[in-house]
């Protein structure tokens, strides 16, 4: 048994919400992480026996930046349960609303949040105090990332602007519930809605795509630093009225090609601070909070798929959809994201010559008071999925398992780690406060306000590390 | 009373004993016609009927007007209380033993009702409920009314505007459940008080001596 | 430089106009060259948050970021846009607790309360976790101004809906002894969260209404302000989510909700709730969102021991409906029984004193004792 080095990073910052990095050194390498959530709030227990027609509203409450996907795959759900056909219309605008939702993330996420990690920027607070080490930029460049870091700002607040054309107000926008989308659909809109698109589509595609290959040549070797475990599942997202799906669905376990099967997805809290729980299908998972549970180190459940831990978001997309991808490390990430916007701006345009103006866009026909409904959608960072129990137009039974949940689960029984745990093994550390590893971390965009059900101890754990 | 009445009567030689005072009467209708007008216009408020195309501001002008007259109606009355110094609405201490024996009463466990006053004491009950509940409702109306102006600390005190409504919905609810129950009664159970809530008298024979009723 | 009688002025005209940074810009400038102001020193903590507030202030119009950053605030502390991490930015904190600077706290979220707060935490010092509570009170203190954004710092909002598995509440709840700016919302329009600190860089605290909120950007229900507000008036209402008309009946909170949304709008002034044909839930009252669900209905659930809930309508009909039935069941009773026929009868006679009256055998009929004409050979 070797000496290692204990390190903890609290907060990790530009990621929503707070998390906490456990690593374990030797010689500058991380041998073993553990990375946990330090907040619950206990969403599953609220939603219960509140009106299933709220469950848009409510749900999207779990997550600011993430909200529309959540809204989305609520009323999935919730549609499927209690038999509301949706009109092709309603589905176009809400495709609307999620793209333009995942066009702000895509933007804010790779200046906001991941950015910072490269570039020097100003003197002034937020930017001070600076995260030394390794900053490749010259002078000019940083000057010049710092102009594109407010401009992007700026662009992105177009992105949620379109998103408040059909839905209201961004975030937690009001279009989104079970039937369609609430807002009529009118030329003046359309026009709004697809200037805004101009002016993104042109910020990503003279702005950001330069960005990116300006990272891509200073930090080569981040492409392939910060591998996953080879396993990536996606559930497939925004469909067309006509049927098809602009993500495909699938699974990929150490290269093998699957289709997604919904019932091969268990959960289980071995080392969260739940009540134990074996591996089970979110059907029959419950939500109790133990924090006296001896091996538990976050909040986060474990969710596998067909007791795999898998990779989700941007990057496991562009695999299952078989894009063109540069490397699965952390630049890998960045590329798939960045390509996607394109992709996403682009569908944008043409859902949006696709509307109909005054045709029927919400169908509130409810066929059955009672049932059962599973609603999957991809969110800005993967997979999501929002399992819901009808019983007389009231929810009996509500899980969720989120992007976040998946990338940074806890451990499962056989100490299997998540995808986030394992993408900083091995990385050699310089640069303080594990400057390296954060890096690697944001690169899957972690969303921990998300991870619904998440906490942590009044003391930090010590168990023992045997290497 | 008109005269002409009042003369018919007397060749008629119809005795006639007092009962309820002008004032009280005056509350009595003035009141129900007024508390009738707030109750119907609050609910079409609160649930509009998609056949009835009202005026909603009209309808609102007409809920505030009942609202001041009945107001008004029940501040008459709390005067002439006052002035006349009537007790016959407060319960005794006496009187709430009664409460079980007028239960079992209307549960039919007793053939009669307790003795009492002018008013049982489940009349008075309610009675006195309203005479707490209505103000209570009025100043919590008066708080909305001038919302962001002034009374700003009775929607403070209610916890918001949301509890405010509810609790006034509430509170009208049980006025309509506890008046139903005052109509019934006073239709079926005192028909004389009922003469004399109209004529301020009220004609009661003598019960004859060999077969007394009660 | 203004006072504060045209700054009102200024807000109000900004929001119509959708400009009021550009009216109040050269103003700030004046002031910051002349010294008059500093920039505001920000601090902001997050607890049981979902970051939309962030997200809503990233959102803003005007001003923009680079200006934010550069002559209006110190954005020293905040998880989505501090480039620090772990020690180096809770350094941060510490510094400015030292120094005895003036900051303003924000904080964003519901204060957990649940195990001691041990369901949250927020910061790492000696490697001791802080909780959250912990760490607001501390500031909160210590802090010039406290300013709580969001529906759930304020009043505790959607993390503290019923059964409050994490018992949230707001920061206003922790913090009794002093005053706390409630900007409410969920999340809160940047132009109330960007106002409100303009206005506190600027004249110090604003004026505040019933629940500590900012009384210029929440002094009118959206009822009085409301475009469809002609509908309502006129009677012509939705009967269903997704129409032009009043949604009163489809559960508009916009009666019970005090904000500017409709003559400020959201994002880029163009739309807002009630614009997008859905019911207002009153996201910036307290007890939002349990007393404002379900959300198409305008009278909340009421929630029964036991987890299951029903409508205050319900309940409000099953009361009348239990006194109907009562009453309906006293009626035939006592027609069965015969007692209204002898109390329509008896109550035009005159009792005197005191009457016993026993029962006999012969069903409704009451004789009073001694009665010569009873048939009765008990007496």
């Amino acid at each position: 048994m070797s000496f290692l080095e204990k390190k903890t990073v609290f907060p990790v910052t530009r990621i929503h919400n707070p998390m906490l990095l456990e690593a374990y050194l030797e010689n500058g390498v991380i041998q073993d992480a553990f990375i946990s959530d330090t907040l619950y709030r206990g969403f599953e227990q609220i939603l219960e026996n509140r009106p299933a027609f709220d469950m848009p509203y409510y749900t999207q409450r779990i997550c600011g930046i993430c909200s529309s996907a959540h809204a989305i795959t609520a009323a999935y759900a919730v549609e499927q349960a209690m038999g509301i056909q949706v009109p092709p219309n309603g589905h176009l605008l809400r495709n609307l609303i999620v793209g333009s939702d995942f066009l702000q993330n895509h933007l804010r996420y790779f200046y906001l949040l991941s950015m910072p990690d490269s570039f020097r920027g100003p003197d002034i607070p937020p930017f001070l105090p600076h995260l030394e080490g390794d900053l490749r930029l010259t002078p000019e460049e940083d000057k010049k990332m710092t102009e594109h870091y407010f401009r992007a700002m700026e662009v992105a607040r177009y992105a949620h602007a379109a998103f408040g054309v059909f839905g209201g107000k961004a975030p937690h926008g009001h279009g989104i519930i079970p039937g369609g989308c609430t807002m009529d659909i009118d030329g003046d809109k359309i026009n709004r809605f697809r200037g805004y698109l101009v002016t993104i589509l042109e910020f990503i595609e003279n702005v950001m795509f330069p960005d990116l290959e300006l990272l891509i040549e200073r930090y080569p070797e981040y492409i392939h630093l910060g591998k996953g475990n080879g396993n990536f599942l996606s559930v497939g997202g925004f469909p067309d009225p006509s049927g098809s799906t602009l993500f495909q669905h699938g699974v990929v376990l150490q290269e093998e090609y699957y289709p997604f099967d919904e019932k091969h997805i268990t959960e289980e809290a071995t080392t969260a601070w739940y009540k134990d729980q074996e591996p089970a299908h979110p059907w029959q998972l419950k939500t109790e909070p133990d924090r006296e549970q001896p091996m538990g180190y976050t909040w986060i459940k474990a969710p596998r798929y067909q007791g795999h831990p898998v990779e989700v978001g941007p990057l496991a997309r562009a695999v299952i959809d078989k894009q063109k991808i540069i490397g699965y490390g952390t630049l890998g990430r960045h590329y798939s994201r960045v390509q996607e916007a394109k992709k996403i701006a682009e569908a944008c345009f043409q859902w949006l010559e696709r509307l109909v103006p005054g045709a029927e866009t919400l169908n509130t026909k409810v066929e059955q008071e009672s049932g059962i409904g599973v609603g999957f959608m991809e969110a800005m960072r993967g997979a999501l999925g929002h399992w819901v129990k009808v019983e007389k137009g009231r929810v009996k039974h509500y899980q969720i398992i989120t992007p976040s949940t998946w990338n940074f689960s806890s451990r499962d029984e056989q100490g299997g780690r998540s995808v986030g745990e394992e993408a900083i093994l091995g990385l050699t550390i310089k640069c303080p406060e594990l400057k390296e590893a954060g890096r690697v971390l944001r690169s899957f965009d972690p969303c921990f306000s998300c991870s619904v059900h998440l906490i942590e101890g009044g003391n930090l754990r010590t168990f023992k590390i045997q290497v | 009373m008109r005269k002409t009445l009042q003369k018919e009567l007397t060749r008629a030689k119809i005795n006639l004993s007092k009962g309820f005072p002008l004032p009280v009467r005056i509350f009595h209708w003035g009141f129900a016609f007024t508390l009738t007008g707030i109750i119907l216009t609050g609910f079409i408020l609160h649930k509009p009927l998609p056949f009835l195309a009202l005026t909603y501001s009209k309808i609102f002008i007409y809920h505030v007007i009942f609202g001041w007259l009945a107001t008004a109606f029940f501040i008459f009355r709390l005067v002439d209380m006052l002035i006349r110094k009537d007790k016959t609405l407060l319960p005794s201490l006496g009187e709430l033993k009664n409460l079980p024996k007028l239960l079992a009463y209307y549960l039919f466990l007793r053939p009669y009702k307790p003795p009492s006053g002018q008013y049982n004491i489940g009349q008075k009950l309610i009675f006195i409920s309203w005479l707490i509940l209505f103000p209570f409702l009025v100043l919590l109306s008066l708080g909305s009314y001038f919302a962001g102006q002034h009374l700003d600390w009775v929607v403070k005190f209610i916890g918001g505007l949301q509890y405010l409504r509810m609790t006034k919905y509430l509170g009208a609810v049980y006025f309509v459940a506890t008046i139903l129950l005052h109509i019934y009664l006073s239709l079926t159970e005192d028909l004389a008080s009922l003469q004399s809530m109209v004529t301020g008298y009220e004609q009661k024979e003598k019960a004859p001596k060999n077969r007394d009723f009660l | 430089m203004l006072n504060r009688r045209q700054f009102l002025k200024l807000i109000i005209q900004g929001a119509v106009l959708g400009n009021f940074i550009n009216l109040i810009s050269p103003e700030l400038e004046k002031a910051l060259a002349q010294g008059e102001i500093r920039k505001l020193p920000i601090i902001m903590i997050e607890t049981g948050t979902c970051t939309g507030d962030s997200i809503s202030l990233n959102n803003i119009w005007t001003p923009t970021f680079s200006d934010i950053f550069n002559n209006i605030t110190e954005w020293r502390y905040d998880w989505t846009l501090s480039q620090g991490q772990g020690d180096l930015l809770h350094q941060v904190i510490l510094d400015t607790e030292e120094s005895n600077t003036d900051f303003v706290l924000l904080v964003q979220g519901s204060i957990v309360q649940q195990d001691k707060g041990n369901y949250n935490h927020v910061a790492l010092e000696n490697g001791k976790l802080i909780t959250g509570v912990d760490m607001v009170r501390r500031l909160g203190l210590k802090a010039k101004y406290v300013v709580a954004i969001g529906s759930c710092a304020t009043y505790g909002g959607p993390a503290s809906g019923y059964p409050n598995p994490t018992n949230s509440t707001g920061v206003q709840n922790i913090l009794p002894e002093r005053r706390v700016i409630n900007v409410s919302g969920c999340p809160a329009h940047p132009d109330w969260i960007m106002g409100t600190l303009l206005h506190l860089a600027l004249y110090g605290e604003p004026e505040l209404e019933k629940f500590g909120r900012p009384k210029m950007f929440y002094g009118e229900t959206i009822h009085n302000n409301c475009p469809r507000r002609r509908y309502y008036d006129q009677g012509i209402f939705a009967t269903d989510v997704g129409q032009k008309e009043c949604l009163y009946r489809v559960g508009c909170k916009g009666p019970v909700t005090y904000a500017d949304c409709p003559i400020r709008q959201w994002n880029d002034r163009f739309n807002w709730p009630i614009g997008c044909n859905s019911p207002c839930i009153g996201c910036t009252e307290p007890g939002y969102p349990d007393l404002m669900e379900p959300f198409t209905n305008h009278f909340p659930d009421i929630p029964f021991p036991g987890g299951s809930r029903a409508t205050t309508d319900r309940v409000g009909r099953g009361i009348l409906g239990l006194a109907g039935l009562g009453i309906g069941s006293y009626f035939l009773a006592s027609l069965y029984k015969g007692r209204i026929h002898r109390t329509m009868i008896s109550s035009t006679l005159k009792k005197k004193g005191k009457l016993k009256i026993r029962k006999v055998e012969k069903p409704r009929t009451y004789y009073p004792k001694n009665n010569p004409d009873a048939n009765n050979s008990n007496n």
